[in-house]
């Protein structure tokens, strides 16, 4: 029967080889596709190492001295008074569970403010090269960072409370072969490159990301803040679920003392949504892309198989006659768009596998290829299922062929 | 005076597997006006012929000479143009095009026919409806017409050119006895009262007997 | 043309599967296309209160670079923009001004503080941009080299800081620092990145406020209108001589500027300005583009082609017949092409309309700044104007002579006389 399908789709080369190049030129994109989303949904669901649930954030200003509304101080007084009292009003609402602050210490924000580290010992010099997150220990445990040896949220805030500094982890596949973090843990370490600013690196921790999907990631520098030091962000957790309740309850008033305000209050997920903005379009528009290549591989089969079997009413009623069931006619056309897809695969697999080793296409959010190669089955499968979406209603009419009165109808 | 003549003509058939021949030397000449009936067994090459004479078909060997124009040299371009102007079909089945309405249907040749203006195509579908009959059919689709009235659609179509030859092939093969009368009747009205020549192929001696010459072919051979 | 009407029908009808598949296959890659056009379209096509898009240059970043490593980039700050973009000929207006505007909290009298988008412009700002002025006055060059506390605000903003009355002359608050309206404008596009807000508040010479440093680096970008019939390159010229001199004082400090193609025309700030250290390049944008045209085009392309085939092969015997009539083979290629054309024109319109009703309803498709109150997405003029219509009607055509071409010529080559006996 194999022998007998194969011969007569022979016979439809023509068209055959259309649906081929079309399945082709499809699976190729579809795979570079899929292999970005598989990437995407593997980066997403790794270990952050800290957690966002609750937390709202807001923009620390000042009114400067030359405003009019400026209330002058005297010598008791300053912004950091004022911020202090802002603070203790925000931290004893009834919804609020914990305040911190800091500059450029949460997540999804773009600042590459680089801070250099390092350290000589016998006549090497060791450096590690982050990006400078500075916080007090309460953004810590707002955070619940989690160190790299398992230090807890608690550990990690009591060492910068005793002045030391954190370093993350990065990307070792971009950075090789610079020294990890662990060996700096201990050392009394150079920072900025300036002599006078000497800091012990008191532990590693997970790296706080520019993004969720933040491709080159070549790790932190996180510096401690104290009560006296400037700051830009305002951090805060909620009780947990009291989200809503809080963002309702604040208002204006809360968010002025004297001289000092907080600013552009807002959730951690908005700021999460607006930094993947990026990302979000292109997997909208990726989307969109394999979407109507579906749609047009379903449309093409449906299109293409409805003019076959219309073709054939009277071939599949002789060979209804001769005892095939009607199962038998369904297995037969889906036999032919399945061996249509396996011929355009291979060629496609070809394709794909010179992509990788030519290195002409990576996603570069994590290194190597593995995703690449769990693509392949994915878009098989996929086209697999478009494919018998669009064979089902043309087998479904093929199904249905009375063999007598199509006979007659000859 | 001879309208088509036909000079030496073989048609030789070639696959890979095995070699046909059609016709063999055949010689044939129509006088204009003339109605002839060309006849024979299935396959003895009475088709081929008329699709050699009608110009859809070459010949292997020989010259075919319609109008005084050889035509075996003629491109596929002049061909076509030819075939307009001077060449009128009928076939066995019809081959009214389902789509189009009765007018459409006759308006056919004449779309390809340059320098005819909408207005007169129009009215010479009406005119020549009108004089087969059929101008109460003239919005209605193929698939709601009998057979014969059918052929006479087909009739209208090759005749609304005003070629001067018209090929027919077993025109009352596909209609009952009573049908194919009034078409067989319809065709020696044209060819008496416009002169038209009709080549006709047919299986039918009675019909073959009314016309002025019958031709008999066997084996690609004419053979009287 | 009627006949051809007839025949799409009468296909409809007796092959609707086949139909409905070339139709939909069409319309989908239409729509497809006309949304990736339209996008493209919103960000070049002129509309208010950019309208000046066509003649309009901005000179938006400064980076210099040093032979220690050093490297640093970002806007210009008040004297350097100057220093590049001030009095360059061919320009008939140039304002410096904020390149993008930002967010800040505003309070009126009496309700609570909202967040608005801001933008610091020189009064020469104005004469760039065409807002409607529904109320009050601009604000004067004067008022913008002494960074006057007052502020140009838009209509709905307006209404929600002080209501329908008194606002011109009224006081309200920006980040906790009194403004004073002087003039109300009509809501803006946020689709016009560069020229649009809510709140304007002047900036000039000695506004310390837009400086990051007193070198080179602040917030300042240079917005130019360049005289008509004046060739960019001729601005960018002179722009170069400016970098050039501005080497001169730097390589004391062994630096040097990286030019980067400044300033930028529309159709290069829509294609994305990769940061301040990097050079833009529409010309990837653009090969991307075509990249995608080529995919929305080809694969149904290939559909449409097999249902144009299959459609033909049940009128073989048809096209026996007309060519026993004399149709010639040009005549049929150009008649089956013709044909497929209306029908790739009914899915294209299809498509278009979609296109058109999806661009003007979802103004996620577009850049804007965040969260403005107003006008997120375009008007229709700017969705379906010549440009967009006649493209579409490009690409129809573009389809369907890539998807009827085989099968027409295929038709032309059949023998008459198989084609007449053909079995359907």
């Amino acid at each position: 029967m194999k022998r007998r399908l194969l011969y007569q789709m022979r016979n439809e080369w023509r068209s055959n080889i259309w649906m081929i190049i079309q399945l082709l030129i499809v699976s190729v994109i579809l795979w570079g596709i899929f292999w970005l989303f598989i990437e995407l949904i593997a980066v997403k669901n790794r270990h952050f190492g800290y957690d966002l649930t609750d937390v709202y954030v807001a923009d620390i200003k000042f009114v400067p001295k030359t405003s009019s509304t400026f209330q002058p101080y005297d010598s008791a007084h300053s912004y950091y008074t004022d911020r202090a009292l802002l603070r203790g009003r925000i931290n004893s609402l009834p919804c609020v569970e914990l305040t911190g602050m800091g500059f450029n210490c949460m997540p999804y924000n773009y600042n590459y403010s680089g801070m250099p580290v390092e350290y000589t010992e016998a006549d090497s010099t060791y450096r590690y090269n982050g990006n400078n997150r500075a916080m007090t220990p309460d953004v810590v445990r707002i955070m619940r960072l989690e160190g790299l040896n398992g230090e807890t949220p608690e550990e990690l805030a009591s060492i910068l409370e005793r002045g030391e500094i954190l370093l993350s982890d990065f990307d070792y596949s971009f950075y090789n072969p610079a020294p990890g973090p662990e060996c700096f843990v201990g050392k009394d370490v150079m920072i900025n490159r300036d002599s006078t600013y000497i800091r012990r690196v008191g532990a590693t921790v997970h790296g706080i990301h520019r993004t969720d999907y933040e491709s080159i990631f070549g790790g932190v520098v996180i510096t401690p803040v104290g009560d006296n030091d400037w700051a830009a962000q305002f951090i805060i957790r909620v009780k947990p679920g009291m989200g809503k309740e809080f963002m309702e309850t604040i208002n204006a008033e809360m968010l002025e003392q004297g001289n000092v305000y907080l600013s552009n209050l807002q959730s951690i997920n908005r700021m999460r949504d607006v930094a993947h903005v990026d990302i979000t379009n292109i997997v909208r528009n990726m989307s969109a892309c394999a979407g109507f290549l579906l749609i047009v591989i379903f449309l093409g089969f449906l299109g293409t198989f409805w003019f076959r079997t219309q073709q054939r009413v009277a071939e599949i009623a002789v060979r209804m006659v001769n005892g095939a069931t009607r199962r038998d006619i369904f297995r037969r056309l889906l036999t032919e768009g399945m061996i249509l897809l396996i011929t355009a695969t291979v060629p496609a697999i070809m394709i794909e596998y010179a992509i990788i080793r030519g290195e002409v296409l990576s996603w570069g959010l994590t290194g190597g290829y593995t995703f690449a190669y769990i693509s392949i089955p994915v878009t098989f499968c996929i086209l697999t299922v478009m494919i018998i979406a669009g064979i089902w209603m043309p087998a479904r009419k093929a199904m249905n062929i009375n063999p007598a009165t199509a006979l007659k109808e000859e | 005076m001879s309208i088509i003549t036909l000079n030496g003509i073989s048609k030789v058939y070639r696959t890979k597997e095995i070699e046909t021949t059609a016709l063999e030397n055949v010689n044939l000449s129509v006088d204009k006006g003339e109605f002839i009936s060309i006849m024979g067994p299935s396959g003895c090459g009475k088709s081929t012929l008329l699709n050699i004479v009608g110009l859809l078909d070459k010949p292997t060997i020989g010259s075919v000479n319609i109008l005084g124009e050889d035509c075996s040299r003629f491109t596929d371009n002049a061909l076509s143009h030819f075939r307009n102007a001077n060449l009128g079909f009928v076939f066995q089945s019809f081959h009214l095009i389902p789509s189009l309405n009765v007018a459409a249907n006759v308006e056919m040749p004449l779309l390809y026919r340059n320098g005819v203006s909408a207005s007169e195509r129009k009215e010479r579908v009406e005119k020549v409806l009108e004089r087969l009959e059929m101008s109460h059919r003239i919005k209605h689709l193929p698939s709601q017409l009998s057979g014969g009235q059918c052929q006479r659609v087909a009739i209208a179509r090759a005749i609304v050119g005003q070629p001067e030859i018209i090929l027919a092939d077993e025109p009352t093969g596909n209609l009952d006895s009573k049908m194919g009368s009034e078409v067989m009747e319809l065709l020696h009205r044209l060819n008496r009262e416009d002169g038209v020549t009709i080549i006709m192929v047919t299986h039918n001696e009675a019909q073959a007997r009314e016309t002025d010459r019958i031709v008999r072919f066997f084996d690609g051979r004419i053979i009287s | 043309m009627k006949t051809k009407l007839v025949q799409i029908l009468y296909d409809m009808r007796h092959q609707p599967v086949i139909g409905w598949v070339t139709i939909i296959g069409t319309a989908m890659a239409i729509f497809l296309i006309m949304v990736v056009t339209m996008i493209q379209e919103v960000a070049v096509t002129p509309f208010a209160p950019e309208s000046c898009r066509d003649r309009l240059l901005v000179g938006v970043y400064m980076h210099v670079a040093g032979e220690n490593g050093h490297d640093g980039s970002s806007g210009l700050n008040q004297k350097t923009a100057r220093r590049i973009y001030a009095g360059l000929e061919g320009i008939e207006h140039t304002s410096f001004m904020q390149f993008r505007s930002e967010p800040a909290d505003v309070k009126g009298p009496t309700n609570d503080a909202f967040t608005v988008q801001t933008r610091r412009a020189d009064a020469e700002f104005w004469n760039i941009f065409d807002h409607e002025l529904i109320e009050g006055r601009y604000y004067t060059p004067e008022e913008a080299d002494a960074t006057s506390k007052v502020a140009v605000i838009s209509e709905s903003t307006a209404r929600r800081l002080f209501g329908s009355q008194n606002r011109v002359g009224n006081t309200f608050m920006i980040n906790h620092t009194p403004y004073t309206v002087v003039g109300v404008v009509a809501d803006n596009s946020s689709l016009a990145l560069t020229g649009s807000g809510e709140v304007f508040i002047p900036t000039g010479i000695n506004d310390e406020s837009l400086n990051y440093d007193n070198e080179w680096s602040g917030d300042v970008a240079a917005a130019m209108l360049v005289k008509d019939g004046v060739d960019f390159e001729t601005i960018r010229d002179q722009v170069k001589a400016r970098y050039a001199a501005f080497d001169t004082e730097l390589s004391v400090k062994g630096e040097r500027t990286v030019y980067h193609e400044q300033p930028y025309d529309q159709r290069t700030i829509a294609s994305g300005l990769h940061g301040s250290n990097n050079s833009p390049d529409p010309e990837s944008d653009r090969k991307i583009r075509m990249a995608i045209y080529l995919i929305l085009l080809l694969v149904p392309a290939i559909n449409l082609s097999t249902m144009l085939h299959s459609r033909m092969r049940h009128r073989i015997s048809e096209i026996g017949v007309r060519r026993a009539f004399g149709c010639t083979r040009t005549r049929l290629i150009a008649d089956i092409i013709t044909e497929n054309f209306i029908v790739t024109l009914i899915g294209g319109v299809i498509g278009l309309l979609l296109g058109v009703v999806f661009a003007s309803t979802y103004g996620g498709l577009y850049d804007t700044m965040d969260n403005f109150g107003s006008g997120n997405t375009p008007s229709l003029s700017v969705l379906l104007n010549i440009n967009t219509i006649l493209m579409s009607l490009l690409f129809c055509f573009i389809l369907n002579i890539i998807s009827a071409a085989i099968p027409a010529w295929q038709a032309s080559r059949l023998n008459p006389i198989n084609a007449i006996n053909a079995r359907k």
